[in-house]
């Protein structure tokens, strides 16, 4: 006899439920709800069906000749296309956050109509001003004025004009002081329908002294000459930071670029993105979450930490430059301790004063220090080349060893190479000096003059 | 494992399957690990079950000439 399932109903009716909600209360159910929490559906149809079959086992009655029939697999496997193409656009498509028709079709075939905000200037005296703007761009710009200047645009993108109209009027902009702060958010005051897209874009001018605390779903935020500390937190945005005196922390969800250049307190960006920008920073700079783009940094004065995935990178200070790319991390004037964990990356790096640690799965490494090295560098790699260039009159102590591959060695008076096997190994010392140790497991060590 | 139980491995074995498909692409999203990585912990579930398959039918001849 053939049981009948009662799960197939029941993912049933949670979808006929998801739509439900999206037509009558779209703001609930996202797109980003979708793309990302779709494995859990797969998790529960397997959990509910082992709750089935283990009720019918103790029931006594008859189990299925299989847990999950040809049917359902194929309705798996469609699930599964579906889900990771829509996380693939979610990923991929910045503004795109909902998943049906109708706003779609606005952004395609619509025209975008533009309100100019009712210019607002304050004179209460804050220390902070916090801004909330779920949907738009926001620009704030420090100034010695003691006067808060508040204006922009609001854009709605819609198939007429007076519809426009009608959406823009619904979304005003609240100012209100709160102690110590200003406060300006952008608010809906009335229903604006699913299918228009209304965005507020502000332009703030503010006394230079303030601190700035900036949230929002999807814009960019520009905020140059502040004095006091700014703190970010998006679903989705971009961020230029410029001349900031304080602490900056930039918190999001999803970026293509967050660009940090002179500031003078410590930086935290955290979240997921892509490329990062950070130069001339005075304080710390810590990068953590999961970055797909390049990171470049110059001139930052204390320590950075970067962790995203697989690839760690810590550097004590930065006088000259890096950049980390998909394929490679190239440093040029860094003090240590410098320290490099990947997975697939070829490591460059040069003029490093201080202690080196650099550990890579698959990848070549090349290092030519400043002078004779004074702290101990470690250079290992399971699959790659690695180059090390001295300086000709570096004192220093050598220990090279790959178990399959050759070395070359232009220290022939102080450093001995032997074969071993398929491998080699270089060791000696040129004089007192730090020990440069190098592993490889498969691959080249060439020890080279400067 | 009786021979009573050895349907209960087959009807189970698809459950758990759905539920480690659900769970790689769970870690595709929110960790770095990408289904394309963690794919072979599907053969392995799959050998583990059909393992248990096997330690259930103990003595009995392969199903190929169970009458």
């Amino acid at each position: 006899m053939r049981r009948h399932s009662f799960v197939g109903p029941i993912l049933l009716i949670l979808i006929g439920a998801l739509l439900l909600a999206y037509n009558l209360r779209p703001e609930w159910v996202s797109f980003r709800l979708v793309a990302v929490y779709w494995p859990f559906l797969l998790i529960a149809w397997g959990l509910l069906r082992l709750v089935e079959i283990a009720y019918w086992r103790l029931a006594s009655k008859p189990l299925p000749a299989r847990g999950i029939s040809g049917g359902e697999w194929t309705l798996v496997v469609l699930i599964c296309l579906l889900g990771s193409g829509l996380f693939f656009f979610h990923e991929r498509a910045p503004g795109f956050p909902r998943m049906f028709v109708g706003e779609r079709s606005v952004e395609v075939f619509g025209e975008t109509y533009d309100f100019p905000l009712e210019p607002v200037t304050r004179t209460d005296k804050v220390a902070r001003i916090v801004v909330d703007n779920p949907r738009g761009n926001v620009r704030i710009v420090g100034a010695d004025t003691p006067e808060i200047k508040i204006g922009g645009r609001r854009s709605v993108r819609a198939y007429g004009r007076s519809a426009a109209g009608d959406a823009s009027a619904k979304v005003s902009l609240k100012i209100a002081a709160e102690g110590d702060r200003l406060v300006v958010r952008v608010e809906e005051t009335g229903v604006v329908r699913s299918d228009l897209r209304v965005s507020t874009d502000l332009e703030m001018s503010v006394p230079r002294s303030v601190a700035v605390q900036a949230t929002g779903r999807s814009g960019e935020f520009d905020i140059i000459n502040i004095a006091g500390g700014v703190d970010l937190a998006s679903a989705s945005a971009s961020v230029r930071l410029q001349d900031i005196g304080g602490n900056a922390r930039v918190d999001l969800r999803r970026s293509s670029l967050v660009r940090a250049v002179n500031v003078k307190g410590n930086l935290d960006i955290l979240g997921r993105g892509e490329d990062i920008e950070v130069e001339n920073v005075a304080g710390t700079v810590t990068i953590n979450g999961y970055y797909t783009g390049d990171l470049t940094g110059r001139k930052l004065e204390k320590p950075l930490t970067f962790q995203s995935g697989v690839t760690e990178l810590r550097l004590g200070s930065v006088p000259g430059q890096f950049n980390l790319t998909t394929g490679d991390v190239r440093i040029r004037d860094a003090t240590g301790p410098v320290r490099v964990n990947a997975r697939s990356k070829d490591i460059h790096i040069e003029q490093v004063q201080g202690e080196v640690a650099v550990s890579v799965d698959t990848g070549d490494i090349s290092l030519q220090p400043r002078r004779t090295p004074d702290a101990r560098i470690e250079l290992t790699t399971r699959n790659g080349n690695v180059e090390v260039a001295m300086p000709a009159g570096a004192q220093f102590e050598f220990d090279g060893v790959t178990r399959r591959g050759e070395v070359s060695n232009a220290f022939e008076n102080s450093i001995r190479v032997s074969t071993e096997g398929a491998g080699a190994t270089l060791k000696g010392s040129t004089g007192k000096g730090a020990l440069i140790m190098v592993r490889s497991e498969r691959g080249r060590i060439e020890l080279r003059k400067n | 494992m009786s021979a009573s139980e050895r349907p209960l491995v087959s009807a189970i074995r698809g459950p758990i399957m759905l539920i480690v498909v659900g769970t790689l692409f769970a870690l595709a999203q929110f960790t770095p690990y990408g289904i394309h990585r963690t794919w072979p912990v599907l053969l392995i579930a799959l050998g583990l079950l059909k393992l248990l398959d096997r330690v259930g039918r103990g003595d009995e001849p392969p199903s190929g000439v169970t009458p």
